[in-house]
């Protein structure tokens, strides 16, 4: 208990908890049912995202690729319902394993010919990205199935379904991440992948098996964001690869590797959505906003400095 | 008895109070219908969610606010709020406008990014018993009461063709700059002057590029499609930056009057570029009355007028002799 109060994601989950007293304060419409429901929906999607970011940014690498994953991924899918008539449950499994497939090309590229990872992902993006427009020449795909709206814009109780995805998903990882080997050679390789390398971790299949993942998770919140849309968006994704590592970075991870936790990026995706939101329901200029969130990120990473140099220190 | 003549006395007031209560009643249901318009007594907060920040708004803004300021002066205070994403996602937008159904403004107006997924949200606003109108672009096929706006966006693409065609005497190599592929008023457009330039064997579009409303691409754009077609006669821009893009290459080219050029909107370096005749025309959207109406009838609305199911506030060709 006491190490957790020390750590990043205590402050961040303190910072978190103190902006949506001001929010519940300031204004009439935070705290209500529909609002709480609308935040978490939308930081579902995002989180899932960045949850496959952390994952990589632990090995030290990163993957500016998701967005266009998640595009194509929902692109395809929804070509196959409307044409192939797939059913929900099936594209669901579709949708994983063609997140796997696309990572898996950064992974091979990454991990095995040693490219940037900075590069790799930036092109392959590209290329995924320039796929969309290929097959959709811009337009919309149209006239899912009724049966698949469940999954994005669904309620299970007072709960949206893709909540209920992302919360399953952060237990799952979270559990791999602190209690496997296979977590454990995560954080190893991201550490010091020489000292990794030397004590016998196949550092290019950690590599791999973490695009993979990346691609997986990316995948299939572009499948519930396509749910949510109603539509095969050419757009979808476009803007989630900042939001993906800036939730990581205010939750803690460090972008050299080695250090980070799932629940830091998803305690940083809330506290994102709700300043999003807080700024419409404050009425702040949406000028503003990008500027806000670059400052909380700067915030939060100076923040984190000073904790490490006290902690040196002591 | 004298008990008795109390009760009657009492049991005929009664009942003469109840009978006047019940004539005076009817009176009312009938005729009046001033009765059902409502009496504002609380400032208004109205909010327009569009596509994407960009100057085009602004000038939607400048409608609104002069229709405000009209009905402060009949002692009805609106106040007014622009909130648009940073890019021009759906998914951005969609978190702005959801988030802004929470904050429960007395209207809300909508510019449509994308139909398919505007219309579940507007829905889900009038679900919420909300004011939604969409401006701009529209989402037909949602319940909104109203759109105000101008959507004959293939006309104004053929218009332009036709008026390009003209210029350039019916023959030579044309390009298209395409804004972005995904936005229905930018592939409207082109569609219209492809349609019409497609009437003139003489004419054929060497190139078709999309600039996403990026005014440095259009110039780079630009300026690789002169070089590789030197012979070039005219360029048909889809969007408000694209034409000043494909300006700025001609321009500096030294190519003016050369290649012709057409377009949309009226920003003001657009204005400039028609008054140096860099520019040859544009079609120009009403967009100050799109706001200027927006707000007419949000407050209509809050009043329980009645209101029309389309404002079309048209567009109008600009060229050098209009200014």
């Amino acid at each position: 208990m006491k190490k957790f109060i020390k750590t990043k994601e205590m402050s961040m989950f303190i910072a978190l908890a103190i902006l949506c007293l001001i929010m519940t304060v300031s204004t009439s419409t935070f705290m209500t049912p529909y609002n709480i429901g609308i935040i978490a929906r939308q930081i579902s999607f995002i989180a899932i995202v960045a949850i496959g970011q952390t994952i990589v940014l632990l090995t030290g690498g990163i993957d500016l690729s998701v967005g266009s994953i998640a595009g194509l991924s929902g692109i395809l899918c929804s070509l196959l319902m409307t044409k192939m008539h797939v059913d929900t449950l099936s594209i669901i499994f579709i949708s994983l394993v063609l997140g796997i497939i696309l990572g898996c090309v950064n992974g091979i590229l990454i991990g095995r010919l040693k490219l940037n990872a900075f590069i790799v992902t930036l092109a392959m993006g590209e290329i995924y990205g320039g796929l969309i427009l290929v097959i959709t020449r811009g337009y919309p795909i149209l006239d899912l199935p009724e049966s698949f709206a469940f999954l994005g814009q669904g309620m299970i109780g007072l709960v949206p379904v893709p909540v209920i995805f992302m919360l399953v998903i952060t237990v799952v990882i979270a559990y791999i991440l602190e209690n496997t080997p296979f977590g454990r050679n995560i954080y190893a390789v991201g550490g010091n992948s020489v000292a990794a390398k030397l004590a016998g971790i196949k550092v290019e299949n950690v590599t791999l098996y973490v695009y993979m993942l990346s691609g997986m998770f990316a995948s299939f919140s572009g499948l519930l964001l396509t749910s949510r849309m109603n539509a095969g968006q050419p757009t979808i994704g476009s803007s989630w690869v900042m939001p993906s590592v800036t939730a990581a970075i205010i939750g803690g991870t460090s972008l050299s590797g080695g250090e980070g936790t799932i629940i830091g990026t998803i305690i940083g995706a809330a506290f994102m959505g709700v300043l999003a939101n807080g700024i419409v329901l404050l009425n702040i200029s949406s000028y503003w906003e990008r500027v806000i969130t670059g400052a909380v990120v700067i915030i939060a990473v100076v923040i984190d400095l000073l904790r490490k140099i006290r902690s040196q220190k002591e | 008895m004298r008990k008795l003549s109390k009760v009657i006395t009492i049991f005929v007031m009664v009942f003469l109070s109840v009978a006047l209560s019940f004539a005076q009643g009817s009176g009312d249901k009938l005729g009046d219908q001033s009765k059902l318009i409502k009496t504002l007594n609380k400032p208004l907060t109205f909010v327009f969610i569009p596509k994407v920040i960009h100057p085009w708004y602004d000038v939607v803004k400048e409608g609104a606010l002069a229709a405000a300021e009209e009905f402060k002066k009949m002692g009805i205070t609106v106040n007014i709020k622009f909130d648009a994403p940073t890019n021009a996602d759906i998914s951005e937008q969609m978190k702005k406008i959801e988030a802004n159904i929470s904050a429960r403004p007395d209207g809300l107006a909508i510019a449509a990014l994308d139909p398919a997924t505007n219309t579940r949200l507007i829905n889900d606003a009038i679900k919420a018993k909300l004011n939604v109108i969409t401006f701009d672009t529209d989402a037909p096929n949602s319940n909104r009461p109203l759109y105000v706006g101008h959507s004959k966006d293939f006309q104004d693409g053929y218009d332009l063709g036709e008026y390009l065609a003209k210029l350039i005497n019916y023959k030579g190599k044309v390009g298209i700059l395409s804004g972005s592929l995904t936005a229905p008023n930018h592939v409207g457009r082109v569609k219209g002057f492809k349609e019409a330039i497609a009437k003139y064997p003489g004419i054929s579009i060497v190139f078709d590029r999309p600039d996403n409303d990026d005014l440095q691409k259009a110039v780079e754009l630009t300026e690789n499609a002169l070089q590789a077609n030197s012979d070039l006669v005219g360029i048909f821009g889809c969007n408000a930056s694209n034409p000043i893009g494909a300006a700025r290459a001609v321009k500096a080219a030294g190519k003016t009057g050369k290649v012709h050029i057409v377009g949309m909107d009226d920003l003001p370096e657009t204005l400039q570029l028609i008054k140096e005749g860099v520019i040859d025309a544009t079609k120009a959207q009403r967009q100050w009355e799109i706001g200027y109406w927006a707000v007419k009838y949000l407050v209509a609305m809050n009043q329980n007028h009645t209101i029309p199911a389309v404002h079309e506030t048209g567009s109008r060709l600009i060229t050098k002799n209009d200014l």
